[in-house]
């Protein structure tokens, strides 16, 4: 049966082609170049990404005790962190290497402990809630981290993911082929004034409607804020430089977040790979080699795209951003009633992997570790009453203070044991300075998730 | 409980401090930015479907996608339309990208509508017509008449806004605009109403 | 104006590999909270019908640029988004009540592409325009139940059309631009109506041949012809590709779900099974064999003669009452046609691992106005087995989810049916064993069989209504009352607006309204909603407050106690017991009064503690929000009574609320 990808119907637009990339003159300045910017970019693996494929994987008599699929079939090695931990990482991560120690390693990751949908574990990564809420990415660009916002939250050169967030209006789609005749169109064109009569007009009528009590006054205000902005932004857009010339796409997509960084235009990015991550079907669980090697050669060619591209004279995009690589949960083993050389596998929400790393990072590390690392492992009681199939690998549980895997087998799950999103985006908004109010807790009356104080720089 | 250490006095019925200590936790989770209380920009199809019909000849309805100022930016203007998912209005609400491109789009189509009146560029309705042409006069007394301000003014604007409104923007130009050419006034009519909260917002 | 475009390949692949499957399968391989709610049914006792209210001239007392404002609107609203033009006489509208200047409106023949519009809001589908011009959107006509619901209306029908979900099949015009991918090697500077032909005449030619050469004189030995039959009835991998080249992904899916090859090839391949087995006379089995491939051939010829009939210079509807049943006898399928189409298969996909709950939700989401999202969702600490059976947080969802679930337990992937499969393939390309995957609906208990249905109480079997079918279903949403008042709700979120708060009782008020002339007729109901509605004050608001309820319920007294909504959930469901008159204990608390608490400041229920000392507002409030959110059955509320989820949701938010705010208050 021919093998198909069911998201590639659905792309809509050129995934990263004709992006911009920086004419050779040099780049852009920096519009605070003796302050100290920081920005921000997630890579999201849309789909569920096996982690097994890449920094958590599993030896393969594991394979061969019938627990876990590996379609690479090669025994993974070692991939040691500077803190003396270690994981299993197949051969895939190869071209992660000479950027291994720009990024730390975190295994063993909770998402939400109770839905393993698609939709809900996006919406857990981005708000915290299963059924959506608040993301945090304006979070990072708010006044209150006492850091001059960017004039949007974020940009996304790619398809965005399918979420449900409230606050994502300033997180904005730039397409990088329309951003081209966009800045040659704004060029031409006068920034809106506020000097002029017409101007001073304009601008009074939406301030008498924004005096009102209802939507409509609200509306106003918003457009009297945003219209405050637009010279702003429109000479940042007309200022953003098209190159000619074919490059790859992340390169493309690292040189125009660059640009809308130097440009304050937005503090944070996202960049979503659409690969068949997704492989319920046994057919395309066996082409996970070939995935797995396509995407990592993409997050690769993101990473070198950092280091190479300059921020201003000083410090390279990766200097100034902090990077975080994530999909919305991992993958079980197998899946149940198939054939282990024929399965393919479902979501697993209890051991996500996530990249961090950049900016304020302590990189070069591993963090977590999941459970059932072979045939002999016997899972914990806890590991039971939420996994009685024992179709997926857990978080082990973690002290995140010392940020050391606790050699516990907890008889009742409790997720403060765990290492969980919340804490992974608290050590995000600690690293942003965002104020504790906005933290999140791991379940209602529990304090603040743990910030990972050992992974800030 | 609570960020200034206030303590319920319930006795020891842990139920009721339990529902207490959810009420003050809700609390803290309420959103900030109430921002499906705010009204979103109508979006660029029904905003040119209104111009059009106002403006255009019945059945030649205009396209008015050459003044954005890139293709496929209408989306960011607020849009129902998408595929493969239910679809929900999207990038509607205000924000410094889209009023950037609200602003260079209107000064795109009102720069238009001024120029019309020294050589057309759009195919306006007869009706419409006849006020532009006595507009296009200004600032010729007869171009100042109450009838032909209004007459234009509720042609771009329709009926979306309030009589103060009106007045607001009418005396504005016969001050302001008194002596100006009339190419200019009108681009400058134009883009005043078609930038006012009632025209570009929903209620 | 930018369109989103999908990508062409994927679809027709992917499509093809389910057909793929469905026929191997065919061709003989063997193998594979706790006591929640009625909303009571006495609430849904039609009154009277009420007239629609005359308001006399429009807004009397408005000013003319009020009145010239409504107008504008409501044209804008009833005529397809088209407001006033300069052909519209507005001087002679202006001395008419708001009735009649909406009745006006709704005879013009735009009026059906609001109608259509907002059928397509209310199923959660709608776009910016349904026109490019004059041309409808393609994309318009994949939601058959908006369309005939819109026709219906039109022609003062059924309008409750929209609430069946198996029905005609529009088709749209088929596409006159070329495919985005380049043409294969053969087909350079056809246009894509000479394409479709080519395509078609192919694959008739291909069965045609193989009936030529059956007939051939001398007659050719009934082995080669047995083989003949048999490789035709194989060839789907190669003739599906062939035939999909000429057509896009929304075409290729009706030419898939009409079994336009499928169904002819299938029955070849039993013809042949059994007319090629040796114990079959050869006489009777050559017969067979030519009868076979005469139908085959018969078959797809009429279906493509069916399509031809919307080649775009053939069918180009102007108005909604233009738009063309297919017709549907023409395709080889036996199956009803579902009025989930192309882009609802895509938004809505089975996967392998999630039996069928995200079409659950987008029913009970669209049709029952229940999206689900719990009141302060508690992440479970154990397993789903315990938290089901008694948890709040999940059971609230998953006890209607998976019932409601049941209705689509064998449509795969792309609502495929695969009914008559021993395997269903889903949307994530995995197979499973239909028989074991539809046990999970199963009941355990006799009567009814299976656990599929609108689950209102999982207590009290009888306010539940079951079925198995979609057929079933259709009837469930065309009688429940919670149907039509969503239905009411949004067309006042259309309206007026989405997020503007309603008064629940002016809510059912409307709702009764429509119910009681929706028995006569559902179209006319329909239109003096519409009417209603634009005669509210909401509509009225050039500026309004999205939390502010304008409209109440006629009789009722507002400003007088809580909010509307809360006055009216607790009407419904508390004041039964818990009023000023009762005679036992619930009278402590009375929920129609609305008093002074004792700290002077906040104010609160009359509510009596075991000494009859008045509670303050905290610990009334507290004492509500425990009973309500409680899963002991000997404290939980309303005792004895069903009540229905979104409104113990409300309450409970309100009253969590309400504490939050005086807690706040109170702090030091």
């Amino acid at each position: 049966m021919q093998t198909v990808s069911r998201r590639d119907v659905i792309r809509i637009g050129a995934l990263g082609a004709g992006t911009l990339v920086l004419a050779g003159t040099g780049p852009t300045a920096a519009a605070d170049p003796d302050g100290d910017p920081h920005f921000f970019l997630l890579v999201v693996l849309d789909g569920g990404a096996d982690p097994s494929y890449m920094f958590d994987a599993r030896p393969l008599s594991m394979t061969q005790a019938g627990k876990i699929q590996n379609y690479l079939g090669e025994e993974p090695g070692v991939w040691r962190g500077s803190n003396g931990v270690t994981t299993l990482a197949t051969r895939l991560v190869a071209p992660l290497r000479p950027f291994g120690d720009r990024f730390s390693v975190l295994n063993g990751v909770y998402m939400t402990p109770s839905f393993d949908g698609h939709l809900q574990n996006m919406n857990f990564l981005f708000s915290g809630s299963p059924f959506g809420g608040d993301s945090f990415i304006p979070h990072l660009n708010s006044p209150e981290t006492g850091r001059p916002p960017g004039s949007l939250d974020a940009v996304l050169p790619t398809e965005p993911p399918f979420l449900n967030v409230n606050n994502h209006s300033s997180v904005v789609p730039l397409e990088p082929n329309a951003l081209e005749q966009l800045a040659q169109r704004l060029r031409a064109a006068e920034p809106p004034r506020a000097d002029d009569g017409l101007g001073r007009f304009v601008r009074s009528r939406i301030a008498a409607a924004a005096e009102g009590e209802g939507r409509m006054a609200a509306g106003a205000r918003r457009m009297l804020a945003s219209l405050d902005q637009a010279p702003d932004v429109h000479r940042k857009l007309a200022a953003l430089r098209v190159p000619d010339g074919d490059i790859a796409p992340e390169p493309r997509a690292i040189a125009l977040i660059a640009e809308c960084f130097r440009l304050a235009l937005s503090r944070s990015a996202i960049y979503v790979l659409h690969e068949q991550f997704d492989v319920h079907d046994a057919d395309q669980a066996k082409l996970q080699p070939k995935l797995f090697t396509d995407a990592v050669a993409r997050i690769a060619a993101l990473f070198r795209a950092l280091v190479e591209t300059p921020f201003d004279a000083k410090r390279s995009m990766l200097d100034v951003t902090t990077v975080m690589v994530a999909s919305e949960f991992g993958r079980t083993m197998r899946a149940p009633e198939m054939p282990i050389q024929a399965t393919g596998t479902n979501h697993n929400q209890f051991a996500n992997s996530i990249l961090l790393g950049g900016k304020r990072i302590r990189t070069g590390l591993v963090i977590g570790a999941s459970d059932l690392v072979d045939e002999e492992d016997a899972p914990s009681k806890a590991h039971l009453a939420m996994d009685p199939a024992l179709e997926k690998v857990m978080g082990r549980p973690i002290d995140c203070t010392t940020l050391s895997v606790r050699p516990v087998r907890p008889e009742a799950f409790d997720i403060e044991d765990y290492l969980t999103i919340g804490s992974v985006v608290n050590t995000l908004y600690a690293a942003f300075c965002v104020p504790k109010a906005r933290y999140r807790s791991n379940g209602r009356n529990l304090p603040a998730a743990p910030v990972l104080d050992g992974l800030l720089a | 409980m609570g960020p200034g250490g206030a303590r319920p006095h319930l006795g020891a019925n842990p139920a009721m401090m339990r529902a207490l200590l959810l009420a003050a936790f809700s609390l803290l989770l309420q959103p900030t930015g109430a921002m499906a209380q705010s009204s979103q920009f109508k979006g660029w199809a029904a905003v040119s479907r209104e111009l059009s019909i106002r403006l255009a000849p019945p059945g030649q309805p205009f396209d008015l996608d050459e003044f954005l100022p890139s293709r496929s930016m209408d989306e960011l203007l607020g849009t129902w339309t998408t595929f493969g998912t239910e679809h929900r209005f999207r990038n509607g609400t205000p924000n410094a990208l889209n009023m950037t491109i609200w602003h260079a789009a209107l000064s795109g189509f009102a720069k238009a509508v001024g120029q019309s009146c020294t050589s057309p560029r759009l195919m306006f309705h007869e009706r419409f017509l006849t006020t532009l042409h006595k507009l296009c006069t200004w600032p010729a007394p007869a171009a100042k008449d109450e009838g032909v301000l209004l007459a234009f003014w509720t042609s771009v604007m329709g009926y979306n806004a309030s009589e103060h409104e009106y007045a607001a923007w009418r005396d504005f130009f016969l001050r302001e605009y008194a002596t100006e050419p009339a190419t200019e006034t009108v681009a400058a009519m134009t883009f005043a109403i078609t930038m006012n909260p009632s025209f570009l917002l929903n209620r | 104006m930018a369109h989103p475009r999908v990508r062409r390949a994927g679809l027709g692949a992917l499509l093809g590999a389910l057909v793929l499957l469905a026929l191997l399968s065919l061709a003989g391989l063997k193998a594979r909270r706790g006591g929640e709610m009625l909303l009571a049914p006495a609430m849904a006792q039609p009154s009277a019908s009420a007239p629609v209210e005359h308001a006399g001239g429009i807004l009397a007392g408005a000013s003319l640029w009020q009145k010239r404002w409504w107008i504008d609107r409501t044209a804008r609203l009833l005529r397809g988004g088209e407001g006033l033009a300069p052909e519209d006489d507005l001087d002679a509208l202006l001395p008419l009540s708001k009735e009649e200047i909406a009745r006006r409106f709704m005879s013009d023949e735009r009026f059906g592409d609001a109608i259509l519009d907002f059928n397509l809001f209310f199923l959660g589908f709608k776009s910016d325009q349904l026109k490019n011009g004059s041309i409808y959107d393609r994309t318009v006509f994949d939601f058959p139940n908006a369309v005939a619901a819109a026709q219906a209306l039109l022609k003062d029908g059924d309008y409750f059309q929209l609430f069946d979900l198996e029905g005609p099949f529009y088709m749209a015009p088929l596409r006159s631009e070329p495919l985005d991918e380049p043409p294969q090697p053969g087909d350079e500077g056809l246009t894509p109506a000479q394409l479709r032909s080519k395509a078609m005449r192919e694959i008739e030619a291909v069965f045609a041949d193989a009936l030529a050469s059956a007939r051939a004189r001398p007659a050719p030995e009934l082995a080669d012809t047995c083989k003949a039959v048999e490789s035709l009835a194989d060839s789907g991998q190669t003739l599906t590709p062939q035939l999909h080249r000429a057509f896009d992904d929304a075409e290729i899916f009706a030419l898939i779900r009409g079994e336009v090859l499928a169904q002819p090839l299938e029955m070849l391949a039993k013809v042949a099974e059994t007319a090629c087995d040796e114990r079959t006379a050869p006489a009777v089995a050559r017969k067979s064999l030519l009868e076979g491939l005469a139908s085959a051939l018969a078959q797809i010829k009429r279906a493509f003669a069916a399509m031809a009939e919307f080649e775009p210079d053939r069918y180009q509807p102007k108005s909604v009452r233009e738009f063309k049943r297919f017709a549907l006898s023409a395709f080889p399928t036996k199956q009803k046609w579902l009025s989930f189409g192309f882009e609802q298969g895509m938004a809505l996909g089975n996967s392998s691992t999630n039996f069928n709950r995200k079409r659950a939700a987008y029913v009970l989401k669209r049709f029952f106005c229940d999206d689900l999202i719990p009141i302060g969702f508690e992440s479970p600490q154990e397993h789903v087995a315990g938290v089901h059976g008694s948890q709040t947080s999940c059971y609230a969802c998953h006890h209607k989810l998976d019932p409601m679930a049941g209705f689509f337990r064998t449509y795969g992937a792309y609502f495929f049916d695969y009914a008559r499969s021993p395997d269903m393939i889903f949307d994530d390309l995995a197979s499973k064993d239909r028989a074991l995957y539809e046990a999970v609906w199963k009941a355990t208990r006799k009567l009814p069989a299976w656990n599929i249905g609108y689950i209102r109480s999982a207590r009290f079997q009888s306010y539940n209504s079951y079925g198995t079918s979609m057929g079933d279903l259709a009837r469930i949403l065309r009688t429940a009352p919670e149907v039509k008042r969503c239905l009411v709700k949004r067309l006042h979120e259309y309206i007026v607006a989405e997020d503007q708060t309603i008064d629940r009782g002016y809510l059912d008020y409307l709702t009764r309204e429509f119910e009681a002339e929706a028995a006569v007729n559902a179209s006319r109901a329909f239109k003096s909603t519409i009417v209603r509605l634009l005669q509210s004050a909401a509509y009225e608001q050039r500026d309004a407050d999205p939390k502010r309820c304008y409209d109440a319920a006629p009789g009722s007294r507002p400003g007088e106690g809580p909010p509307c909504r809360v006055a009216f959930i607790l009407s419904k469901n508390c004041a039964q017991c818990h009023n000023a008159g009762a005679d036992d204990e619930a009278a402590r608390l009375d929920v129609g009064s609305w008093i002074l608490a004792p700290d002077g400041q906040h104010r609160i229920f009359r509510h009596l503690d075991d000494r009859l000392a008045q509670l303050s507002a905290r610990d009334s409030l507290a004492r509500v929000i425990e009973r309500l959110s409680s899963s002991d059955v000997s404290v939980r509320m309303p005792k004895g009574r069903v009540m229905g989820s979104d409104e113990r949701q409300e309450l409970f938010l309100w009253a969590q609320e309400e504490l939050a705010r005086i807690l706040e208050r109170t702090r030091p």
